[in-house]
């Protein structure tokens, strides 16, 4: 057990330089004058120009200059320095502020996913075929068809200005978070049901669910106990992965909703051409990322002791 | 001289990537709207809230609630003074600037002479890196304090032009005459700046930023909240007019088009500025709460007047000639905007309607005789930045142009303004017209004049010169009085009308909308919240 954690943390550390470089490269090669994007159409004054310039070593360029800010950058976030953002704010105390809001928002978005998912697969692989079936296939078919924007816009609009039930945008309450998350949980639902619902209904099919029910349990706990916890194998694989599309989903519902978290964060800075703070956002996710699916691949050996790691 | 261009506002969420998860704590909660006594006003998060590092509307309007500045403008844009007791010249050089006495800061440090001497130098000296350093330049020392090379170190730190007279007076030597200086120190790069803004170094001291001491009539009712609020309250020992409400929170929006719904659920109570996907349903949204107010925005084709295709001035005409402005501000812009036919925006003194003529009034005939007598190209471009929201009207006039031309017309995206600009810059061929937007700093002719059109304007990057509208611009800058200056810039306007250098389209207008809970709504040409005069149905 601990030689297969220690040699995924070995991996970790090669995927975590690999996609460091790939963003950093692609961010690089992306930006045009980082400094003229962050004065919009103004004309830029020299003294601020050669400040920045110097700031973010901005005067390296060419290939040379490439190899030479990856290492400087790697070198400050090793030494856990995240630098600056383009307006010269730590990002370290950017992050302290945004991360609260997205991990309540994601947080609920799991919990509604993994109950009402769950739970609604369960429902529909019991009685397959049955009126529940048909209704929540219908409807998982329709939210997986439409994408996080249309279906944020949507939200907003039908239940915050048409019904007002919840409120349409971030007001640092909890309860005005519920509705984004709802809606960014809303995709991942829909897969999780389905497959719940095949995992379920195949596995009361299997032999050990019929000698369970031949001995006489109650069918509630061969459900309950014996199916579900085989079943859930696929869903937990599942929702490692599904973490990362949460988000994706997370920087297009955090701008409807205006929730200043990580993603509404990470966009702003991918629309200003804001390089520093782009690569060390998404390096930081993908090191969460990386420990998200760690953790999936260890809750397997507690889900099925059948599966066990050297 | 260092002047704000237009950035057209709609944001637009780009979605790529990523984003989530880790461990926190709790954030503040920001209180809704005008229930508690609490005026909502929606910005965008600010760059910086240091004067002299602003340069954006957002940070601007919470700078005008927390800072007082020396002048602000009455209804016709001229200089009124606020904090000033009186601004003297003689020869439109050596300026004697008073202060009212009675001025805090919110930390109670009185506001004289040392207050603005200091912030002025921290803003001009080079090493600072201060967005609004070029502002200072028309004083006098202002070279000494930015060397061309950004190795080199300054000879001077302060500005030799400065000079403290008395406590509450300072006197302004400008290295060249400027009849409008008055205009200028309305700006926010010359507000006044509390000794507890700066260390012992000289820089900005740790944490001042998000906790701004001001001289305004609104002091920080809490630290600012990135992305999220910025909270002020009335400053009760302020000594100029008090605003009539308690509290009022600026409210930060990423997508404009949020705050909207906000205002329409009663949750947000002014939005300054409505995002175009909203225009077309304010006014049934909002009915009289959806407002216009004029404002200094002026958009323009240019034409690359270095280009053989576009020296003839009369192919430059009939190009004119041949857009139908009504029909674009009316379908495009909802009335948002209005049609442009001067050089110079409206909120300026010294505007007149229509100074550009026939060459600006819509005749699709005599446009298109003029053009085929003067042989203009057979294909012309329209290049604009995607990044602006520029994409509609661009493809609307180039079908009007094909239209009523006969010509092949190209709109031309590039991605970003700053791709455009380098290709501007550098004079490349193959960009054709290309659009510009300019929003003034200070309401003067000479705002629009100087950058736009002179030989050696900031933003001049067609390529225009004459040298007798340099003459009369340099004639007005010497003038005793603005008004003997604006006499000049308006001859110096004419010669535009007869040279065509850029056509003019559209003057911005701000498009605000507001709720149920406030009354009193204004919105100035800067695009600011009137704060002093609103009011709260909640008290």
């Amino acid at each position: 057990m601990i030689r297969f954690i220690v040699r995924r943390l070995l991996q970790m550390v090669a995927a975590f330089l690999g996609t460091t470089l790939i963003v950093y490269a692609m961010t690089f090669a992306a930006q045009g004058d980082p400094i003229q994007a962050l004065a919009g159409e103004k004309p830029v004054s020299a003294a601020q120009r050669a400040y920045l310039t110097e700031h973010f070593h901005l005067d390296h360029t060419g290939f040379g200059g490439f190899w030479y800010r990856y290492a400087t950058f790697l070198g400050h976030l090793l030494r856990g320095d995240l630098g600056d953002t383009l307006t010269l704010r730590p990002i370290s105390s950017v992050l302290a502020e945004a991360w609260p809001y997205t991990v309540k928002l994601t947080g609920i978005a799991m919990v509604f996913v993994v109950v009402v998912g769950v739970g609604a697969g369960v429902l529909a692989g019991v009685r397959k075929g049955g009126l529940f079936d048909g209704a929540t296939l219908l409807l998982t078919l329709v939210v997986i068809g439409v994408p996080v924007v249309v279906l944020g816009f949507l939200g907003q609009y039908l239940l915050g200005i048409k019904l007002a039930v919840f409120p349409i945008a971030n007001q640092g309450t909890l309860y005005s978070l519920i509705l984004p998350a709802l809606l960014l949980g809303a995709l991942s639902l829909a897969t999780t049901v389905r497959l719940t619902r095949t995992a379920v209904a195949e596995n009361l099919r299997a032999d050990y669910a019929k000698t369970a029910r031949a001995k006489g349990l109650s069918r509630t706990r061969v459900v309950g106990v014996h199916v579900l916890r085989n079943s859930l194998i696929p869903v937990v694989t599942f929702l490692g992965v599904e973490l990362g599309s949460l988000m994706a989903g997370a920087v297009v519902i955090e701008n409807i909703f205006n929730i200043p978290g990580v993603g509404f964060t990470l966009a702003r800075a991918v629309r200003t051409d804001d390089g520093p703070t782009v690569v060390t956002l998404v390096s930081l996710l993908v090191v969460i990322f990386l420990f998200a699916n760690l953790v999936v691949d260890l809750l397997y050996t507690a889900l099925d002791p059948r599966i066990r790691y050297a | 001289m260092q002047v704000r261009r237009l950035t057209a506002g709609t944001a637009l969420a780009t979605a790529i990537a990523l984003g989530l998860t880790g461990c926190g704590g709790g954030a503040g909660a920001v209180s809704g709207g005008g229930a508690s006594g609490v005026v909502s006003v929606g910005i965008g998060e600010p760059e910086h809230l240091i004067p002299t590092n602003t340069s954006d509307v957002s940070g601007g309007q919470v700078l005008d609630a927390v800072f007082t500045p020396l002048v602000r403008f009455d209804q016709k844009g001229k200089p009124v003074e606020e904090q000033a007791e009186s601004i003297r010249t003689s020869d439109s050089r050596v300026w004697t600037i008073k202060i009212k006495p009675g001025y805090t800061f919110h930390n109670g440090e009185p506001v004289n002479a040392d207050s603005y001497l200091r912030a002025w130098n921290f803003g001009a000296y080079g090493p600072n890196g201060q967005q609004a350093n070029t502002y200072f330049e028309k004083i006098a020392g202002y070279a000494p304090m930015n060397p061309g090379d950004p190795k080199a170190a300054p000879a001077a730190r302060s500005l030799s032009g400065l000079k403290k007279l008395d406590n509450l007076t300072f006197q302004v030597t400008l290295s060249a005459p400027y009849s409008e200086f008055s205009s200028l120190l309305g700006y926010t790069a010359f507000l006044p700046m509390p000794a507890v803004a700066f260390d012992a170094t000289g820089r900005i001291t740790r944490g001042f930023e998000d906790a701004l001491i001001g001289d305004g009539p609104f002091k920080m009712r809490a630290s600012w909240a990135h992305d999220q609020s910025i909270q002020v309250q009335r400053y009760e020992a302020y000594p100029g007019k008090k605003p009539k409400v308690a509290n009022v929170d600026f409210k930060i929006y990423q997508d404009l088009t949020t705050g909207y719904s906000d205002v329409r659920t009663n949750t947000l109570d002014v939005l300054p500025g409505v995002a175009t996907p909203n225009l077309a349903t304010a006014a049934a949204d909002f009915g009289t709460r959806y407002q216009h107010s004029p404002q200094s925005a002026f958009q323009f084709i240019a034409f690359p007047t270095y280009d053989p295709d576009y020296a003839n001035v009369n192919v430059r005409r009939a190009i004119s000639m041949a857009i139908d402005r009504d029909q674009i501000v009316k379908t495009i812009f909802a009335g948002s905007q209005t049609a442009a036919r001067s050089f110079v925006s409206p909120v300026v003194p010294g505007y007149r309607n229509d100074t550009c003529g026939e060459a600006c009034t819509y005749n699709p005939a005599a446009a298109r005789d003029l053009y085929k007598q003067n042989s203009g190209p057979d294909k012309v471009q329209l290049t604009y930045n995607a990044d602006g929201g520029h994409k509609e009207w661009v493809e609307a006039v180039c079908n009007q142009l094909q239209r009523n031309l006969g010509v092949k017309c190209a709109a031309q995206a590039e991605v970003k303004f700053a791709d455009l600009l380098p290709k501007l810059e550098n004079k490349k061929p193959g960009v054709g017209m290309f659009r510009l937007g300019w929003v003034m700093d200070y309401p003067s002719m000479e705002d629009y004049l100087t950058p736009l059109y002179s030989s050696r304007g900031a933003s001049n990057y067609y390529g225009y010169s004459n040298p007798q509208f340099d003459q009369l611009i340099a004639k007005g800058a010497q003038q005793p009085t603005a008004d003997a200056a604006i006499k000049l810039y308006q001859q110096a306007e004419d010669i535009l009308s007869r040279d065509m250098p850029v056509i003019p389209l559209r003057f911005g207008q701000n498009n605000f909308v507001y709720s149920t809970n406030v009354s009193n709504v204004a919105v100035d040409l800067y695009g600011y919240v009137n704060l002093t005069e609103i009011t709260t149905s909640a008290g």
